[in-house]
């Protein structure tokens, strides 16, 4: 019918591609470049911002493979995660409480 | 390890919640938190939405892909979301069958002298089995009143009930969503089948019809006291003209912040920063002391409104879970590969 690609091909990962792959860089010590595949901004500046977090990336002295950076600023984003949600669950109790008293809101 | 950089002061509260919207505030986290929040509900929360439309007869003024096109855009109930599986993925058809798809059809024959709107109300969940409805209880149907919250706002702030607008969730989901107007003697007929999907795929998959969120301080702040100091009258009135809505001039002729900028409706322009400077500069004082720059927000103002097919408390929850599988299911991955020797030596 027509040759537009699915439109899912931006979310299912082709057959045969990785999800992730890591290259070590050939000049550099402790640099690499990890290609995360049909992933965006969400999770690539989430990500990023959580490695700036860790002076481990930050001072670049002291030997620190990315690999395990970007394991450790994952971990972390999970655990933040895990935090909000318990918060949600915690404020949508409180909030029920309120549009019970008032009927409706606005 | 320890976890030494998780920022664990994070906090969700203040949750506004109404039928079709919702608000709350996130705290003591990063832009890129906030952000991806809410990129999540935006694009990634799933959903139902029809992707498939066979027209028998179409004698309506629309052409068959309009129509198409519109049918998709429906609005259809996805709280069982989850219980149906990708359409793609699934293994137990070749096509369409009950756990990964739900089928509706629509006849209507417009056989008097007036025209006939046909609306999401005339869309039926299909008798044929192949393709059934939905699990009982939640039901994946269109949501008729999508929307309706906005113009209850409308009506209600107007102080007119009518008027064009419709007062109530009621009128509005008896009117339902139109699809197209029917001449004399105009026939439309079609089959349609819905399938789950995310707004990274096409839009009509999306819970939500916006989510903004607005970051507390704002960014670039104007140091009033210094101001106050350095500027003479003229000055001041310079600055006004070109930052009204940011800053006012009270009685005692000192610059105080306006009300659309402590809410949020209005921020200072690199112009205004400019004049300021400038002023500041000719007064004696220099930029730096009149402005100050918030590189990091900690607070961030949420309002989400959905287009009725999920709670906005469930599109929040279901967008925080889809947010920790990436997180894991990448980590799991990063794992996989630095077990396969990323360690190894250079090949150069
Ligand atoms: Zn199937």
């Amino acid at each position: 019918m027509s040759n537009a690609p699915d439109h899912f091909a931006a979310v299912v990962l082709p057959d045969g591609v990785q999800k992730l792959t890591y290259e070590r860089d050939v000049k550099v010590e402790n640099a690499g470049t990890l290609t995360i595949e049909r992933e965006d901004h969400t999770l690539g500046n989430l990500v990023r911002m959580q490695l700036l977090r860790d002076p481990r990336v930050t001072d670049a002295a002291a030997p620190y493979l990315p690999t395990d950076a970007i394991a450790t600023a994952l971990r972390d984003l999970n655990a933040e995660i895990n935090l909000i949600a318990d918060k949600l669950d915690a404020a949508l109790d409180a909030a029920a409480t309120t549009m019970d008293d008032h009927g409706q809101y606005r | 390890m320890q976890m030494q950089y998780v920022r664990d002061r994070v906090q969700l509260d203040s949750v506004t919640l109404g039928r079709h919207d919702m608000r709350f505030i996130l705290r003591n986290t990063d832009v890129s938190m906030a952000n991806a929040i809410r990129r999540t509900m935006i694009a990634e929360v799933p959903t139902m939405a029809i992707d498939v439309v066979t027209i028998h007869e179409n004698t309506s003024v629309l052409h068959d892909e309009y129509i198409a096109h519109r049918v998709g855009l429906i609005p259809l109930a996805s709280g069982a979301a989850d219980a149906y599986t990708y359409n793609r993925d699934c293994e137990e058809c070749e096509d369409f069958c009950s756990r990964c798809s739900v089928g509706y059809s629509l006849t209507v024959h417009n056989s008097t002298e007036d025209d006939v709107p046909v609306t999401s109300k005339d869309l039926i969940p299909a008798a044929d089995s192949a393709v059934a409805a939905a699990p009982p209880g939640d039901p994946v149907v269109p949501v008729h009143d999508s929307g309706d919250v906005l113009r209850d706002a409308v009506a209600a702030a107007a102080g007119t009930p009518g008027a064009g607008l419709l007062t109530s969730a009621a009128d509005a989901a008896a009117k339902g969503i139109l699809i197209v107007k029917l001449g004399k003697g105009q026939r439309l007929s079609f089959t349609a089948v819905a399938k789950k999907g995310i707004g990274k795929e096409h839009a009509k998959w999306s819970p939500v019809c916006t989510v903004a969120f607005r970051a507390e301080p704002p960014a670039v702040r104007f140091v009033l006291p210094r101001l106050n100091e350095l500027l003479d009258e003229t000055a001041k009135a310079d600055l006004l003209s070109l930052a009204l809505g940011v800053v006012a001039i009270d009685d005692n002729g000192n610059l105080y912040y306006d009300s659309p900028f402590l809410a949020g409706r209005s921020a200072i322009t690199a112009d205004a920063v400019r004049r300021a400077g400038e002023l500041a500069a000719a007064a004696g004082g220099a930029e730096s002391e009149i402005v100050e720059f918030c590189e990091h927000p900690e607070r961030f103002e949420f309002e989400v409104e959905t287009t009725g097919v999920l709670a906005p408390k469930e599109v929040l929850t279901r967008a925080i879970g889809v947010l920790r599988d990436k997180v894991t299911t990448v980590a799991a991955h990063l794992a996989q590969v630095s077990q396969e020797g990323v360690d190894d030596p250079p090949l150069l």
